[in-house]
């Protein structure tokens, strides 16, 4: 009653003549991170009064004395009324509106309703990865997104990683999604080969919008020969409408080494030697003996050399980021500089680069768009030599060095021989005097750029072109100073290259929407893409002066060498979509491609998909259900392809062998005259390889978008596998490119994000996926059940085919394995080995959590993956019992030492064959240097604070953000070695590589300033 | 304007959509090989083959002493350790390489008579002769006659690593290798097939040789013949000749234990080669540092342009037996065994030096690397085995005589003084010159093998002597090769 009697009071003042006004202001924020939102329509309720943001969200209105309420309302978000009071400031935030989840996805060649979708998509935001030290976009969406799974293959500043979508479909092909940026289809060629390195480096992390994953048929067969391996489609940043705007961001941090090896000291590696020496019956003293060459554990002045510490260390790390963006009715544009600093973990290797972007889009006419995505980067990197057992690998070379042996002459300064005893170890190559003196820079300019023109015909009738490029000219420069004892006199070779690989496509699209009920859209086009690369490699040996390094000073004359090879692909596409009352979608894609990989009876293939949508929760009977927002399930099932394979595989070709291949390290020559051979047997019956994928996924939002997910059930089947089979080597070939062979990969994702505190301001979300995958060989040519000891029917493609180890004979301190018949033997035959362990994970993902309040907000994400094993072969230079000349781990000292004496570790014996019996067990490893590689890694935590506005506007400044955060920082894992993450690079040899780089830990602080 | 945007855009979407390219590095085999320049290469490319490092760029030139009591491991890197203590599959390359070289051996004997005599671009018969003129046909008989040398060579060391000689066989087992006497062009070719008998394998490889001796001409016609400046300069000695199939023949003769034609065989050898006299005991060391050793009558070249920068300290021959230059290796030195072989006065045990620099052990100076960053090129076939296989033929033939005149040839040029034994214990005198002669060559294993006999081991190696009987005599065939074609028989014993 007191109620309706102040309203009635209220109605009446509000008509009084001596009603007062006076002004509100606020700011409107986006709910979801906090940025500013132009724009908005602001209304006093009951009135025409209102207004409209402005671009940082600022609002000023005229409301009565009283107050009253004030609506907020704008497409896509949830109108939200919020009652005046007696305040003059009202700040809102305004939530994403998930009944309407008007959210579009870029698919290919078009736009698509998400709420409509068939297919499967995962998505990631720009915001997610912005300002994250990384150097490109794959290593910022790692763990982000529901089936994919990426891995770093390198630690190294700027290094590469594997992508891989739904699982590993190619046995022999590449796996590699198709990546596209701004409508330029990337190349996965062009990198520099002084260090691990990677394609998608040349674009800044921070001017991607957002990137989104096309995984099965329906969103992703459109295109068609390169679908297989799933599409990243990657939009940069464009400009808005509205007053320019300037942000500046600095930051600044550390990278450390993580988890490496415990090594020996020079008193433990001389301890353990000497008793090898004994017990093979070897002298210690003498020219040869162990004292002699090791040095004498009782000495006191024994050398003590910690290389590890001499060549790991602290990098330090720097970015910069400049972007200007705005724009009026017909321009807008989005201009930006970056520059990052990254130096590694290993002394010298650094990664430098520079970028510059502009986007533009221009509309001349009412029905013309014209738009430039212009980027140029310039990236130099200062490599270090990895993945390999090379003595001149500072990571194999710093573990296995002798402490016994120092890397410096007594006077502190300049390099000693190495080793001392000049047994020959490592080459005598002293790896600190490598690491220091050898010259691996490699420098690459690149750009990737696309020009687009759109023209409206009739309304909802468009034509589209695309002109697109990805182009790069880079050089290597590889110096072998004279001053490293075995490069006497220097080597220097330079690389240029060139890489080239541009796509065109004209699209007609037509959308139309007829009464309320049917909406049709469809579209068709034509594209082509072609690739060229091609480079030079001159060298030359003997220089008069280590700082001379221009070809010129070289005295020796070496064969210059030089490769090109090309390809070209041409398609024609369409896709039909209709959908029903907003509910019921039905669509079909139809692509059919063309590529110079294959022989011309088999150069065309057509692939096609269609799918199914239906969103339960329009229907009259659900709507009852108030707290289901959203409800839609989906299913799709297509053909898609791959032809990632060499470019000419299907010519026979007789030539001269390249430098590099087998047994023609440089001239292929001989007495003078130049060589001919058999380089590759052809098959002009080679094909696409076909994946058919089969999608069925559920979307859901519930309680009012509190809680929102989806589940996803694939199963592709990629069969006509581009495979290399092994031809009997007595033919002189060794293997030849035919279509045989299936492989299936199948999961189940889930994607869930939630709220799960919101209150007084603070606000707790969680977003986590988890794909499970399980990998399996279906079959293989002339339905064999196995190729040799590394494709097995039944099992995944990629496994670890090992002798089972059984420990210590505590007898005699003689490693012994378990042979086929389950009996204990010393050394094994073929049949005694089997499958121990696939190499790929069956479940992978990621989890964040995200804390906010009044501007604080702290991000802690985890990534993680497992139910893969791993073979760490560093072991076979540093867990040897010191039977060998290599520094061991402090473990080694576990030793066998007598009867009785239980352990893992054998016997020391010099030379490592204890009556004629390989203690590492030859032929095959065993299960001894074989772990499980799951982890959980906090792959990052963020912590960043937006200063108040009432701060910030003082200084006339719009944003002021600072933050710190971290990278690996802490992984829980059972893996046997330095990182469980980067085990995966030497894949296709069965076991894990040697002397891999693995990653670090990355701490930074940072600062962004917005004007 | 609307036209003007239309017409870019339809002309940029269909701008020079093909999808020709061009493999520029490479043609198709009719077309590389349908002259003779291209014959040529590809038979060079045979040679190139034979010093790939699982042949005679290394392997081949140490494992016949590894596996014999010649070495003993300096350094532990893992090289050779267990051809050593004989373990097995460290054999692992040599059946690939081999079969690479007989494939450019085969695709040369095939395409080669399909060549136009007259449109070869080579001198065609009606040119006015002369009596050293290269006809046409002759350049094509001496081109075949190379790839059939080649052929043969990859053929003999597959037999003396895989496989029983024929009458020393261990329970019957007389399995030779597989025979492939045709190119492989499309995958039908690399069918799987089974391993002929050792007697098939060396019938294979006799008709070969046979051919060669007469499809080929002497060095000297060589030399004073107009081969054509077009297709390069014929180097006798890194390219087979009538004398070296001659001498590769009396080898083959040799191992099938045919010691009359053996010693037949070497003695045509030589006489085509004139008056070649071993190298005397005063230039006997000084020999293995020229850049061609003068005693070779088939030897492989190898040039700096073969090697990256590392080949030499990773692959070379100097590496592994001497540590004179950086980066070296330095894994083995002689035996103690193979130093107590040889007599006093013997000019061939003054290449193994000791001294602090080489750690106090026997280093075997025979690779000197010559050439410069560790490059040499590789002797295969010297003077001095045409003599010892005189010798050990008429020896086993019962001429003691005549086993005496060519045995003393190597002795009276070695320090030694010429030998007067006879029978067995000129017999033994001789099979100790082969171990001397040839050590660090790679002969010694394969001259016990062949022979039947154990195979004595050094004490430093820790291990017993191998008896002939035991499976080890024979190498593993590759397994995954045994495991990929079900018609390819492994060894006894793997």
């Amino acid at each position: 009653m007191r109620r309706i009697l102040l309203m009635a009071l209220a109605v009446l003042l509000a008509f009084n003549s001596w009603a007062q006004e006076r002004t509100v202001t606020g700011r409107v924020t986006s709910a979801e991170d906090g940025s500013a939102l132009p724009g908005v329509n602001v209304v006093l309720k009951g009135t025409t009064t209102g207004t409209v943001t402005d671009v940082e969200g600022n609002y000023k209105i005229s409301v009565p004395s009283d107050g009253g309420t004030l609506v907020f309302s704008f497409i896509g978000l949830t109108t939200t009324e919020i009652g005046i009071g007696s305040r003059s400031v009202v700040d809102i935030q305004l939530a994403a509106d998930v009944t309407q989840l008007s959210e579009v996805v870029v698919t290919g060649y078009g736009i698509q309703d998400k709420r409509t979708l068939t297919g499967s998509v995962a998505s990631v935001k720009g915001d997610v990865f912005k300002n994250l030290p990384v150097q490109s976009v794959d290593r910022g969406i790692q763990g982000r997104l529901a089936g994919v799974q990426i891995a770093a293959a390198s630690g190294a500043p700027g290094g590469a990683l594997n992508v891989r979508v739904r699982g590993i479909g190619s046995v022999n092909g590449s796996n590699d999604p198709l990546w596209i940026v701004d409508g330029v289809q990337l190349t996965r060629f062009g990198q520099s080969t002084q260090g691990s390195s990677n394609p998608l480096a040349s674009i800044n992390p921070n001017d991607i919008e957002n990137v989104e994953v096309l995984k099965d048929a329906s969103t992703a067969a459109i295109y068609g020969a390169q679908a297989a391996n799933g599409v990243i489609v990657v939009t940069t940043k464009k400009g808005k409408k509205g007053k320019s705007n300037l942000e500046v961001s600095v930051q600044t941090g550390a990278v450390q080494p993580l988890n490496l090896y415990d090594m020996m000291n020079g008193q433990q590696f001389a301890e353990i030697k000497a008793e090898a020496y004994q017990n093979a019956g070897l002298p210690l003293t003498g020219p040869t003996g162990a004292f002699t060459v090791f040095g004498d554990p009782n000495d006191g002045n024994l050398t003590n050399f910690d290389w590890v510490d001499a060549i790991f260390r602290t990098g330090r790390l720097n970015t910069y980021d400049i972007s200007l963006s705005g724009g009026d009715e017909k321009t807008s544009f989005l201009m930006s500089l970056s520059y990052q600093k990254q130096e590694g973990q290993i002394i010298m290797n650094d990664w430098q680069r520079g970028t510059a972007r502009l986007n533009l889009t221009h509309k001349p006419t009412k029905k013309l768009t014209m738009g430039a995505n212009l980027s140029i980067a310039y990236q130099r990197t200062f490599g270090s030599i990895a993945n390999g057992n090379f003595v001149n690998s500072p990571f194999v070379a710093a573990f296995s060095a002798q402490p016994t042996s120092g890397a410096f002459l007594s006077d502190g300064k300049n390099y000693a021989p190495y080793p001392n005893s000049g047994s020959g170890h490592l080459f005598s190559y002293n790896i600190l005097q490598g690491v220091n003196e050898e010259v691996r820079l490699g420098r690459t300019p690149q750009t990737v750029s696309s020009f687009n023109i759109d023209y409206e015909i009739i309304p909802g009738l468009n034509i589209r072109g695309l002109a697109a490029v990805d182009a790069s000219f880079g050089t290597d420069n590889n110096q072998r100073p004279g001053s490293i004892p075995v490069f006497a006199g220097g080597q220097m070779s330079v690389t240029s290259r060139r890489t080239i690989a541009y796509n065109t496509n004209a699209v007609l699209s037509y959308n139309k929407k007829f009464g309320q009920i049917h909406s049709i859209s469809a579209l068709g086009g034509f594209e082509y893409r072609k690739e060229e690369r091609g480079g030079v490699t001159a060298s030359q040996f003997t220089f008069p002066n280590v700082a001379l390094r221009l070809l010129t000073s070289g005295a020796t004359a070496r064969p210059a060498t030089e490769f090109f090879f090309d390809n070209a692909r041409q398609g024609f596409f369409g896709q039909v979509k209709y959908t029903l009352k907003d509910r019921y979608s039905v669509d079909a894609t139809l692509r059919r491609d063309g590529s110079s990989r294959f022989g011309s009876s088999n150069q065309y293939g057509t692939f096609y998909a269609a799918g199914l949508g239906y969103i339960l929760s329009e229907e009259s009977f659900m709507k009852s259900l108030t707290w289901l927002d959203n409800l839609k399930v989906r299913g799709s099932y297509g053909v898609v392809g791959n032809s990632e394979i060499a470019d000419y595989d299907w010519f026979t070709a007789f030539g001269s062998p390249a430098a590099g291949s087998a047994g023609i390290p440089a001239g292929a020559q001989y007495a003078g005259i130049s060589i001919l051979r058999l380089l590759t047997l052809g098959n002009d019956r080679i094909g696409w390889e076909e994946e058919t994928q089969v999608n069925a996924g559920v979307d859901f939002s519930l309680f009012g978008g509190r809680l929102s997910g989806s589940v996803d059930y694939y199963r592709n089947t990629t069969g006509n596998q581009l495979f290399n089979i092994d031809l009997p080597t007595d033919s002189g070939v060794g293997s030849v490119r035919g279509n045989v062979g299936e492989v299936l990969n199948t999961g189940i994702e889930v994607e869930l994000s939630g709220v799960v505190l919101d209150r007084s301001g603070f606000k707790w979300t969680m977003n986590g996926n988890i794909a499970t995958l399980k990998n399996e060989l279906l079959s293989l040519p002339n339905n064999a059940r196995r190729i040799g000891n590394t494709l097995i029917v039944g099992e995944p493609i990629q496994f670890l085919y090992l002798f089972d180890f059984a420990g210590i004979n505590p007898a005699n301190g003689k490693a012994m394995i378990r042979d086929a018949s389950g009996n204990l033997a010393y050394q094994g035959l073929e049949a005694d080995a089997a499958v121990r362990g696939s190499l790929i994970p069956t479940y992978f993902g990621g989890l964040s959590n995200n804390f906010s309040y009044k501007g604080i907000n702290l991000e802690v994400f985890f990534q993680f993956q497992g139910g893969n094993k791993a073979f760490n072969s560093d072991f076979y230079n540093l867990y040897d019992a010191g039977s060998g000349a290599d520094n061991q781990l402090v473990s080694q000292l576990n030793r066998w030492q007598q009867p009785g004496d239980i352990t893992n570790v054998p016997r020391s014996f010099q030379g490592g064959s204890i009556d004629a019996q390989d203690q590492q067990f030859g032929t095959f490893g065993s299960t001894q240097f074989m772990s499980d590689a799951s982890y959980l890694r906090l792959k990052q935590v963020t912590l960043s604070y937006n200063l108040p506005m009432s701060i910030v506007s003082k200084v006339r400044l719009s944003k002021i953000n600072v933050f710190v955060q971290a990278l690996n920082l802490w992984t829980l894992t059972n893996y046997a070695g330095i990182d469980p993450e980067v085990v995966t690079n030497n894949q296709s040899t069965g076991v894990s590589g040697f002397g891999v780089y693995p990653v670090g830990r990355q701490i930074m602080a940072g600062l962004t300033v917005g004007f | 304007m609307k036209k003007i945007f239309l017409t870019i855009l339809l002309a940029s979407a269909f701008y020079s959509c093909d999808l020709d390219t061009v493999n520029q590095a490479a043609l198709s085999p009719a077309l590389a090989l349908d002259n003779a320049a291209g014959v040529q290469s590809t038979v060079l490319s045979g040679y190139r083959r034979m010093h790939e490092f699982a042949f005679y760029g290394q392997e081949a030139n140490l494992h016949g002493d590894a596996f014999a009591d010649n070495i003993e491991i300096v350094n532990r890197t893992g090289r050779y350790e267990q051809e050593w203590i004989n373990g097995i599959g460290v054999f692992a390359n040599r059946w690939a390489v081999c079969y690479r070289a007989i494939l450019d051996a085969n695709y040369v004997l095939k395409y080669l008579p399909l060549l136009d005599t007259v449109n070869t671009r080579l001198v065609p018969k009606t040119t006015p002769a002369t009596a050293t003129s290269f006809w046409a046909d002759d350049i094509l008989a001496q081109l075949e006659g190379e790839a059939r040398f080649i052929r043969a060579f990859a053929y003999m060391e597959l037999l003396r690593v895989y496989a029983y000689e024929p009458g020393r066989e261990v329970n019957g087992f007389n399995l030779g290798v597989i025979i492939r006497d045709t190119p492989t062009e499309t995958v039908s070719d690399a069918d799987f097939r089974t391993r002929s008998t050792n007697l098939e394998c060396y019938e294979f490889v006799e008709d070969d040789l046979l051919a060669a001796t007469t499809l080929m001409k002497t060095p000297a016609q060589i030399a004073a013949g107009s081969w054509p400046a077009a297709l390069g300069a014929y180097n006798t000695t890194f390219r087979a000749t009538r004398a070296t199939a001659h001498a590769l023949l009396a080898r083959l003769y040799l191992y099938w234990g045919r010691y009359a034609d053996a010693d037949t065989q070497a003695t045509t050898a030589l006489t085509i080669l004139g008056n070649p006299l071993p190298v005397t005991a005063a230039n006997f060391a000084g020999s293995w540092s020229a850049t061609v050793h003068p005693e070779s009558i088939f030897e492989l070249e190898i040039r700096p342009t073969d090697w990256s920068g590392v080949s030499g300290p990773n692959d070379s021959m100097h590496s592994i037996t001497q540590n004179a230059l950086g980066g070296a290796q330095y894994v083995m030195c002689a035996s103690a065994e193979l130093l107590a072989a040889h007599e006093a006065g013997d000019v061939r045990r003054n290449v193994y030096v000791t001294s602090a620099a080489t750690l106090s052990k026997p280093q075997v100076r025979k690779w000197q690397g010559e050439k410069g960053a560790f490059v040499e090129n590789v002797p295969v076939i010297r003077r001095s085995e045409l003599y010892l296989i005189q010798a050990e033929s008429r020896a086993r033939t019962n001429n003691d005589a005549g086993a005496q005149t060519a045995v003393n040839t190597i002795r009276t040029n070695r320090g030694l003084a010429a030998t007067t034994l006879t029978s067995n214990a000129l017999i033994d005198l001789i099979m100790n010159e082969r171990r001397l002669e040839f050590a660090f060559e790679g002969h010694r294993f394969f001259d016990l093998k062949r022979l039947g006999r154990d195979i004595p081991k050094t004490v430093a190696s820790g291990v017993n002597t191998l008896p002939y009987t035991d499976f080890r005599i024979l190498q593993q065939i590759p397994p995954d090769q045994v495991v990929l074609n079900s018609l390819l028989d492994q060894n006894p014993g793997y």
